[in-house]
């Protein structure tokens, strides 16, 4: 794991999320933070800070005095439509990840919401863990798949996934192929990005084995409603087998299942019209 | 994943809990990731007319689930939905020639949560009860799919990662 870190600590092509993140989207979400902490989180991400500002000042919000700093921008949005904003703008740096796997930006994208969409929901319903945190690690789960398409080639991956040869648990041919699977990759990543260790183990572990920290089996059971609709589906497939006992573990029940994936697909058919990406394929 | 198509075709996307229907020459109609869900084809080879349903669940829980979900959501619905709207656009029983494919399963021996399984179970009894035969079916294993259909013959590809094939054509 420390080699791995190291080789991923090496890269400098890889995107960058602000450690101010977590604690951004905990802001977003307290009713009570002001708007001011929000604007200096904010920020600290200069991508984040220009799109923030752009959208303040596009034709449908724009005034006769345009929002010059990240401060007015949010006094001008508000927390519902900086939310979505934010959430939209990390997906996407995730999304450039999974090539190897066969996956466009747009599935990518709406792999990580739909299991960012789901871990909430699951902590919302079991009270096992905060949902905010549970939709961070949801989101960001499949991270360690942008750090190895670019540890690796991604021919490489596709190329594992694609033999005929291979069968079994994708996360264990990617460990005997390359040393490494993506749970591990995403979690040197999110090491590197300086995110919470809870959300670093999270992700580490959202293939297995069951972790009682209140957050990785969550994690575990978002991704298999994500791939169960197929959302973010690569080639893969539903090559996986931890998910079971992910699910008994935090008591959800066929029922519970089957309305997390038919409220996962409704919130993002919603964020597809939000972001004019077209319909959820 | 996208099967070839020529400049002149319409290409329909198919989401999921969504259905299509129309009439050929022109039309392919495809829809992508197959996980548990299962893509649906009918065609009829006098009139050309076809459709595709992407469902994602055996059944509604009672009568308001599907109300609010929509018909296309499950199998139940959305099953005699797909036929029932090819009736209406002029396509015969006798004459409908139906596809499947998708059904994948998650590696896990629980069978609370295998979606797959349990919709393929429930699109047989229907089509038992109905006297509904497969001309082509590629369902279960692990592997996503992409399916679609080409109404200008009612041809039926599926793609996996280990390339695409013909499930049904005249």
């Amino acid at each position: 794991m420390e080699a791995l870190t190291a080789r991923i600590s090496q890269l400098d092509s890889l995107p960058c999320i602000s450690e101010h993140f977590v604690p951004l989207l905990q802001s977003l979400n307290d009713s009570e933070c002001g708007k001011d902490l929000v604007g200096r989180l904010i920020a600290t991400d200069p991508q984040l800070s220009l799109i923030v500002l752009q959208q303040a000042n596009s034709a449908l919000r724009a005034t006769q005095v345009p929002a010059s700093s990240v401060v007015q921008a949010v006094m001008r949005l508000g927390f519902v439509e900086l939310k979505r904003i934010v959430i939209a703008h990390y997906a996407l740096i995730v999304a450039e990840g999974g090539r190897g796997w066969g996956l466009d930006r747009q599935s990518s994208w709406l792999g990580a919401y739909a299991g960012a969409v789901a871990a909430a929901k699951i902590a919302s319903m079991t009270g096992a863990a905060a949902p905010d945190v549970c939709y961070t690690a949801g989101l960001l789960r499949d991270c360690g798949k942008l750090a190895m398409d670019r540890l690796l080639h991604p021919e490489a991956i596709t190329t594992l996934l694609e033999s005929r040869a291979a069968t079994g648990s994708a996360i264990e041919l990617e460990r005997k192929a390359f040393g490494f699977d993506h749970a591990q990759a995403g979690a040197a990543l999110a090491q590197r990005w300086s995110l919470p260790s809870k959300l670093c183990t999270a992700i580490g572990n959202h293939h297995g084995p069951l972790v009682d920290d209140g957050i990785s089996n969550i994690v575990q059971c978002a991704d298999a409603v994500a791939v169960s609709m197929g959302l973010g589906l690569g080639l893969d497939g539903l090559r996986y087998n931890s998910h079971g006992e992910a699910l008994r573990s935090v008591g959800i029940t066929r029922n519970d299942f089957e309305e997390l994936c038919m409220e996962t697909l409704e919130s993002c058919g919603q964020a597809f019209q939000f972001l004019d990406l077209g319909s959820p394929e | 994943m996208s099967p070839a198509t020529t400049p002149n075709q319409l290409q329909l996307v198919v989401g999921i809990a969504d259905m299509k229907l129309g009439k050929g020459p022109s039309t392919v109609m495809t829809t992508h990731a197959l996980g548990s869900c299962i893509g649906l084809t009918i065609y009829d080879p006098v009139t050309s007319i076809g459709g595709l349903l992407h469902f994602m669940l055996p059944a509604p829980r009672d009568e308001d689930h599907s109300t609010v979900r929509g018909p296309a959501m499950f199998a139940t619905t959305g099953v005699p939905a797909l036929f029932m709207e090819g009736y209406k656009l002029g396509a015969s029983k006798e004459r409908l020639i139906v596809c499947a494919a998708g059904a994948a399963e998650l590696m896990m021996s629980d069978s609370d949560f295998q979606i797959g399984r349990r919709n393929r179970t429930m699109l047989r009894k229907l089509f038992w009860k109905n006297g509904v035969v497969l001309a082509g079916e590629d369902m279960g294993g692990t592997d996503a799919r992409t399916l679609s259909i080409d109404l200008s013959d009612g041809t039926v590809r599926i793609r996996t990662r280990l390339g695409e094939s013909t499930l049904w054509k005249p």
